[in-house]
């Protein structure tokens, strides 16, 4: 997991290089442009995952990594199956289930449009994390104007996110160490209320640590000075580039969707 | 750090852009209120609290157990987060948990991500806190009325928050009502089982070995009776209305259509659905059966919490 | 000389009862090295926590000549750091350049002044280079070091200490001994590490069930085993 959270460096290729103030809306700008794109896929589309892919190209991210994440999607798509038989339009083939479920061309592309979609969105998702540190994205936070108070609680909470996560896979393994099955004729695991038991016993032991540590934690804060507000330092100023970059990107996301609509003819 | 998907973060693209804002404006307001309560109420302690009981939620996620086969329980944490802080900074957390999880590990959308944080950090929150409240007015301060309303408060959470979902994905026009409020609403009916269970394993260790974290005493937090009977309120129209939208699909997309949340020419589409899914089995019993469930479900709790409130009159051991 | 940490007749209870510091008296001149000594349950986090005002507990802390009082506490504060038993705990912000300025940051200076007291701290520990770095990935010792400078920042006359070798590999130990050797600061160091304590401080301070058993030499006190085995220390 380590490896997806480089450390703030100064400079870097391509994306790695770049502000994470431009990198974040950049990326939710190009998830809403994928939003706004007809229900077709088309060249629009091709634009968008080419642009995505090409910056990644650039900044020296492997493709496979990037694609690899876009399938999480997955599960949802199940969610999505039922477009296929139930948009309007020239049928494909009809399933014998109960009085016919029909396939329609419209349903194929309507249910491949929002696969691509979210397909689309993870991997910008995916590639704004894999190239840019959580430091990096507190400050775009922080620029989007999210409340202080909020980023507190977030920047507190991904830095003890992996002290934690080492916790609880301890208590994984220990658990494991334990869970023998010396005779394999034998169902063993105890009930399902034990095991669940055991798993709570587990998340309130988390729980009880994670309340000792905040006060530790607290009384750390207390001995530099904390009084209860929440401050931070000045944020350095964006560079001219910088806007350019984030205003480019801005103008190349209104043709996508203006192409996108203008090329299929205007059909939803 | 293993790190798998949940059932309930929806993806990008399967929202309609119009419903997704919605919930973003709804969700950006409900937590921003709740910022400014907190910013004048909360005592210094309760900031590096809120950020590491965040913490370790989001790293609680990631144990399981076998249920069945190849199924496991997850933790959501929505209820334990609410038991141990209150309603108000139990958002905050979620809010922090919800938002991380999409940032950083593609679980859940960005523009999407208004929604999930109404079903997680809004709805979620607020419909444990109205569970756990009212067992807990039944059964007072003790251990069984506790793990009872740990219980109801979680698989209420999960429960009802899928039905947000779901019917989210029905106005999208991404899944029809009679499929997505019975799909999702079976499926975390069962996943709430998990969650109640492991809520209440952790509420057991935390008042066997820390009983002082969950007395309220130390929080700045009181909720008045108009606020919690809010998130009861919530459970109640969802709950009420998801088996209506299910049975009654042509109804929702009349009103979707009606606000314009989805495109042109639907109803006749929802004529091409089939009768029934299952072989055998009509959309409206499926539709019936779901509302039989939760039927079911708030007569046990009501008995459970008469039963409870009998004994009170007993000394408490 | 004035001493400049002066205590009288401290006394600190747990909420749940039990006693932790009885009546404790200390005297600390500018400029002195302390070793705290005791076993486990001995008090001694406890005590370093009252110092430095965490805990409020009865009777006198005077520092450099101020009462310590909730009125004087903030004032105070930056005069005494306390380095924490676990780095984790005093670790809480995403970079490290940002843990080294909140202690300047919350004294209200400003920015230039914050960024100067930055890389002052770092360069006292030697860590210029790891400004960048989240905490998490730092190994132990860099993280001890780090904690220490979180604490310079505010550029306190003296240093808390408490058990600094711990979890540390004996590098990492020779580091940090050579490191707090070099820090001009009055000390006082609560650890088990005896040579630790014998190698930078010339004076003992002996602390078993919350109350002051010894208080001397550091060559005279380490060379009677009687006492030492008495109070659990070796």
């Amino acid at each position: 997991m380590d490896e997806s959270f480089p450390p703030l460096t100064v400079g870097g290729r391509g994306l790695y290089g770049l502000d994470g103030r431009v990198k974040v809306p950049l990326t939710l700008g190009l998830i809403l442009t994928a939003a706004l794109l007809p229900n077709r896929p088309g060249g629009a589309y091709l634009l968008l995952i080419s642009a995505l892919w090409a910056a990644a190209l650039v900044s020296g991210v492997p493709l496979t990594r990037l694609i690899r994440r876009g399938w999480l999607a997955g599960p949802f798509g199940l969610a999505a199956l039922p477009l296929l038989f139930t948009t309007p339009g020239t049928s494909l083939l009809t399933l014998p289930v109960g009085e016919g479920l029909t396939l329609t061309t419209a349903g194929l592309m309507r249910f491949t449009a929002v696969l691509l979609k979210a397909w689309i969105s993870l991997q910008a998702a995916a590639l704004l994390t894999l190239t840019t540190s959580i430091p990096a994205i507190l400050l775009a936070l922080r620029a989007l104007k999210v409340p202080r108070l909020l980023l507190m609680v977030i920047a507190l909470m991904s830095r003890y996110l992996f002290v934690f996560g080492e916790t609880a896979r301890q208590l994984l393994q220990a658990r494991e160490a334990r869970s023998s099955q010396p005779d394999p004729h034998r169902r063993t695991g105890g009930s399902l209320g034990w095991r669940a038991r055991i798993t709570g016993g587990m998340a309130g032991s988390l729980l009880i640590r994670s309340f000792e540590r905040a006060e530790r934690v607290y009384a750390a804060m207390l001995a530099r000075g904390y009084d209860g507000e929440v401050r931070a330092l000045p944020q350095p100023d964006l560079s001219p580039d910088a806007y350019r970059i984030l205003g480019g990107g801005a103008f190349f996301f209104l043709l996508v969707i203006a192409f996108g609509w203008l090329t299929t003819g205007g059909g939803r | 750090m293993l790190y798998s998907p949940q059932p309930m973060h929806i993806p990008d693209g399967f929202l309609s852009l119009p419903v997704a804002l919605a919930l973003w404006l709804v969700s950006i307001g409900l937590i921003g209120i709740a910022i400014r309560r907190l910013e004048h109420t909360l005592s210094e302690r309760e900031i590096p609290l809120m950020g590491i009981l965040a913490a370790a939620i989001f790293a609680g996620q990631m144990l399981n157990f076998s249920v069945t086969g190849g199924t496991s329980g997850h933790l959501l944490g929505a209820a334990l987060a609410t038991i141990l802080l209150g309603p108000y900074p139990a958002m905050l957390v979620m809010t922090a948990v919800v938002s991380v999880q999409a940032l950083l590990f593609q679980d859940g959308g960005l523009v999407v991500m208004g929604a999930n944080l109404f079903n997680m950090a809004i709805v979620g929150v607020w419909v444990a806190y109205a569970v756990f409240s009212l067992i807990r007015r039944l059964t007072g301060e003790t251990r069984a009325g506790l793990l009872a309303g740990g219980f109801a408060a979680a698989w209420s959470s999960i429960f009802v928050a899928a039905l947000a979902c779901a019917l989210e994905l029905a106005l999208s026009g991404t899944s029809p009502a009679n499929l997505a409020v019975p799909a999702m609403g079976g499926i975390h009916a069962l996943i709430g089982i998990g969650e109640g269970l492991i809520t209440v394993g952790a509420l057991a260790f935390i008042y066997a070995a820390r009983r002082d974290l969950l007395t309220p005493a130390g929080r700045s937090q009181a909720v008045n009776r108009p606020v919690w009977l809010g998130g009861g309120l919530i459970a109640l129209v969802l709950v009420v209305f998801s088996p209506l939208a299910s049975s009654h699909p042509d109804g929702l997309e009349w009103v979707a259509e009606q606000l314009q949340f989805i495109e042109t020419a639907r109803p006749p589409a929802f004529e091409i659905i089939p009768d029934y899914l299952v072989p055998g089995i009509s959309n409206e019993a499926l539709a019936t059966i779901l509302a039989g469930v939760i039927g079911l479900v708030v007569v046990s709790l009501a008995a459970m919490s008469a039963g409870l409130a009998r004994r009170r009159t007993r000394p408490q051991g | 000389m004035n001493p400049f940490l002066e205590v009288e007749n401290l006394t600190y209870t747990y909420p749940d009862g039990r006693p932790a510091l009885r009546g404790i008296g200390l005297k600390i001149l500018p400029g002195e090295r302390v070793a705290l000594v005791g076993p486990n349950g001995a008090g001694k986090s406890t005590l370093l926590l009252a110092l430095a005002g965490i805990l409020r507990a009865e009777g006198r802390i005077l520092v450099d000549g101020t009462l310590l009082t909730p009125a004087s506490l903030p004032r105070l504060r930056a005069r005494i750091g306390l380095v924490f038993q676990l780095p984790d705990d005093q670790l809480f912000s995403p970079t490290v350049y940002e843990d080294v300025a909140f202690a300047p940051l919350y004294q209200d200076l400003p920015p230039g002044e914050v960024h100067a007291r930055v890389e002052e701290a770092l360069a006292g520990v030697g860590m210029q280079a790891f400004a960048g770095r989240m905490p998490h990935h730092l190994s132990m010792g860099e993280k001890k070091r780090v904690a220490i400078a979180t604490v310079l920042a505010m550029r306190p006359a003296m240093l808390l200490l408490d058990e600094p070798s711990a979890g540390l590999d004996p590098r990492g130990r020779r580091e940090l001994i050579s490191l707090l050797n070099g820090l001009p600061q009055t000390l006082l160091i609560a650890t088990h590490d005896l040579d630790l304590a014998g190698r930078l401080c010339p004076r003992i301070v002996i602390l078993d069930g919350g109350q002051i058993v010894a208080d001397g030499e550091s060559r005279a006190l380490l060379a009677d085993a009687d006492l030492l085995a008495a109070h659990g220390l070796v």
